[in-house]
């Protein structure tokens, strides 16, 4: 084949420009650390990539959640456990106040108390988590039991708030009222069994059972173990969540990051070919006939 | 009998022919590196001979010198073709990459800000939503999310539009260059028909416009007797469709490029096709993504987190439902977003395929005319090792055909000046 001088300058251009772009793009992902930059890198990847990173964006959320599920869960556990406090005291009170030898001064004494006892279940019926109401169900900007006598009317709200900790996992975080201080006509409602217990000591004549203040308590057990339950439960999709969370960022990774090692000696390898081929290119365009005829 | 001064004659026509070489060594090297030249050669043959008698009784053959008979250009057409079929496959390529190229960058993914990841903290935010009704800054974060969402679809919408609107552009300053150089061939083959189809330089200047208008349409070119070609549109098929050059005269012209089969015109046609498709994809999944978070029409947007101003959607028409707030707070229509975040990856890996496709097909289209470039410039380049060679061939033929002069002169003196003293 008759070889130009055009022909060798157009091919020698042609091959510096190839291997300096190989070697820009080589650069690129370098000094980014990412392989993939745009879809044609690599089509399937980026779009198994775009995935992961939906997924781990919604485990990220999956975690909030879980943490809102947690607090809510513990918060109604301790506002329980101080709940079956004041009735054990409730109960004390009831088997003093039946004591026949009390004076009618004693007896108001100990149903002063007793009305605070009730002024406090009050109190932590209307405990708050940020600002929410935990035991109004999805009401959570209302107080349950505004008032005293709030109980009568059943003016709590009884749904149940859900809280999504999983694709299609889903878990109640809240206690009802009514699992807590019972409806208003069920056997052993809170505060209407300390509000007759304290009016009993008034009167002299006791009207609550002390079988009525253990119904009241056994409910506030049974509850916290449900609570409790479920607290386990959250936990141990936590646990899951993390493990899953650890493998998706892991294979994530390994799409789209760089293998660093890798890449530097392919680095090397292409700026190495590219000065070859500019160290060839000058040797090969120079000389002509020309430089040996003098 | 031979004439006393046919040597003189013979010198001179010697002269001529070498004088005729170097002339033509010394425009080959100056158009070494001119586009599209073609090299030259001269081309000479030995003048009739002269009857003479010899001693036989038969007649001898005695030399008359050289005669110059043409000075023709080294060409290959079937290269020629070869190479115009490529340009137009090349530039029709070209044009659907850079467009494939700039699709990548307005889908903007994998990233940290493209739709996917707005979608993903829309998501998000409808979770503490749900986590917290009564928050307003829930409600707050969930609009501004939605707001998010429509901007970004927005940019992806009008980067579109601007696409095929510089598409247009480029389609209406193509088809003039094209019918400019339709145009000036049809000039050059009148002046190649006036001068005769010696006319090398000519001819090279006429071939590098007809390989120019190869790589912006796909073309068949037929040669005539006298040196002009008639240039046409090739379709699909390979059969001649609309004649643009007849000899000398410009029978036709391109209306809009949309007849072109191949060629940068094609490829500007094929890539708004293009673009229109992937802008009608971005839209439904747009539509689909809203649609599941909810969309409502603008003038009664109630608790929904979109609304679009008529009854028709449009990317451009999308707005996010600015009443949204603890008062009014949004309603998910819990459509099934996940299924749109599949279609979206699809739609980004369906244009990474066909862009990494359109990247290795120009590489290769590249590489095929550049093999053929090189086999055609291995026949009508310049060789500069070549013409200096061909240089000190031709300078000492001259120098010998002028020497020859001298002796026939001094021979001349002889019979002259010295006989007969």
């Amino acid at each position: 084949m008759r070889v130009t001088q055009q022909m060798m300058h157009q091919n020698s251009v042609r091959h510096m420009n190839q291997n300096l772009s190989r070697f820009e793009k080589l650069n690129n992902q370098v000094a980014s650390g990412k392989v993939l930059s745009r879809p044609s890198d690599d089509p399937n990847g980026v779009s198994k990539a775009m995935n992961l990173k939906s997924t781990i964006a919604a485990n990220e959320q999956f975690e909030r959640n879980v943490d809102e599920a947690k607090l809510w869960l513990d918060e109604s556990d301790q506002t329980i456990n101080q709940v079956v406090n004041v009735m054990q005291r409730a109960r004390e009170l009831a088997v003093k106040g039946a004591n026949d030898t009390l004076s009618a001064s004693d007896r108001e004494a100990i149903a002063i108390e007793v009305d605070q006892l009730n002024e406090q279940v009050r109190q932590f019926a209307n405990t708050k988590v940020n600002d929410n109401y935990i035991f109004n169900g999805t009401k959570t900007d209302v107080a349950p039991f505004p008032n005293a006598d709030s109980y009568l009317t059943d003016s709590f709200d009884a749904t149940k708030k859900l809280v999504t900790i999983g694709e299609g996992v889903t878990v109640d975080v809240n206690v009802t009222a009514d699992q807590i201080f019972g409806k208003s006509e069920d056997e052993g409602n809170l505060f209407k069994t300390l509000s007759d217990l304290a009016a009993g000591l008034r009167s002299g004549e006791n009207t609550v059972s002390l079988e009525t203040i253990d119904i009241s308590i056994d409910r506030l057990l049974g509850t916290a173990a449900e609570v409790g339950a479920r607290s386990n439960r959250v936990e141990s999709i936590e646990n899951r969540i993390q493990d899953t969370m650890i493998d998706l960022e892991a294979r994530l990774s390994k799409i789209e990051d760089l293998d660093y090692a890798e890449a530097i000696i392919k680095l090397k390898s292409e700026e190495s070919v590219y000065q070859a081929s500019l160290a060839s290119s000058a040797k090969i365009i120079q000389p002509s006939l020309m430089d040996f005829l003098r | 009998m031979v004439s006393t001064f046919h040597g003189l004659e013979l010198g001179k026509r010697g002269l001529a022919v070498t004088q005729a070489s170097i002339t033509t060594t010394g425009q080959n090297i100056a158009n070494a590196n001119t586009k599209g030249y073609s090299r030259q050669q001269v081309n000479a043959s030995a003048t009739p001979s002269l009857d003479v008698w010899t001693t036989g009784g038969k007649s001898g053959q005695l030399g008359t010198g050289v005669s110059l008979d043409s000075i023709t250009r080294v060409r290959d057409v079937f290269l020629d073709r070869q190479h115009h079929d490529q340009a137009s496959t090349l530039g029709e390529s070209q044009v659907k990459q850079q467009t494939f190229d700039r699709l990548e960058t307005i889908i903007n993914e994998p990233s940290k800000t493209g739709l996917s990841s707005s979608m993903d903290k829309l998501w998000a935010a409808w979770q503490d939503v749900a986590n917290e009704p009564k928050s307003s800054a829930a409600q707050t974060v969930l609009k501004e999310r939605a707001i998010e969402f429509v901007n970004t679809a927005q940019a992806m919408d009008r980067d579109m539009t601007y696409a095929i609107d510089d598409l247009n552009l480029q389609q209406t300053n193509t088809v003039r260059d094209a019918n400019e150089l339709v145009k000036q061939i049809a000039e050059l083959n009148g002046s190649i028909k006036k001068a005769g189809n010696q006319a090398n330089d000519l001819l090279d200047k006429r071939d590098l416009l007809v390989g120019e208008l190869s790589t912006l349409a796909s073309i068949k070119v037929t040669a005539n007797a006298d040196g002009t070609n008639n240039v046409s549109l090739r379709k699909a098929d390979g059969t001649a469709g609309t004649e643009l050059v007849k000899g000398d005269v410009q029978s036709d012209s391109i209306v809009d490029g949309s007849e072109a089969s191949g060629g940068k015109l094609a490829g500007i046609i094929e890539s708004k096709a293009i673009v229109g498709k992937y802008q009608t994809e971005l839209a439904n999944t747009v539509e689909q993504f809203v649609t599941a978070n909810g969309l409502a029409a603008a003038s009664a947007p109630g608790a929904n987190l979109f609304t679009k101003e008529n009854a028709a959607f449009k990317v451009s028409e999308l707005n996010a439902n600015l009443t949204i707030s603890k008062d009014n707070p949004a309603q998910n229509a819990n459509g099934d977003v996940s299924k749109v975040n599949k279609s979206f990856q699809s739609l980004v890996s369906e244009l990474g395929a066909q862009s990494q496709s359109a990247t290795n097909s120009v590489k290769n289209n590249e590489a095929a005319l550049l093999a053929t470039d090189n086999r055609r410039m291995s026949v009508t380049g310049v060789s500069l090792d070549e013409e200096m060679a061909n240089l000190i061939m031709y300078q000492h033929s001259y120098s010998a055909a002028a020497r020859f002069v001298s002796t026939t002169d001094q021979m001349l003196d002889v019979i002259i000046n010295q006989m007969g003293r």
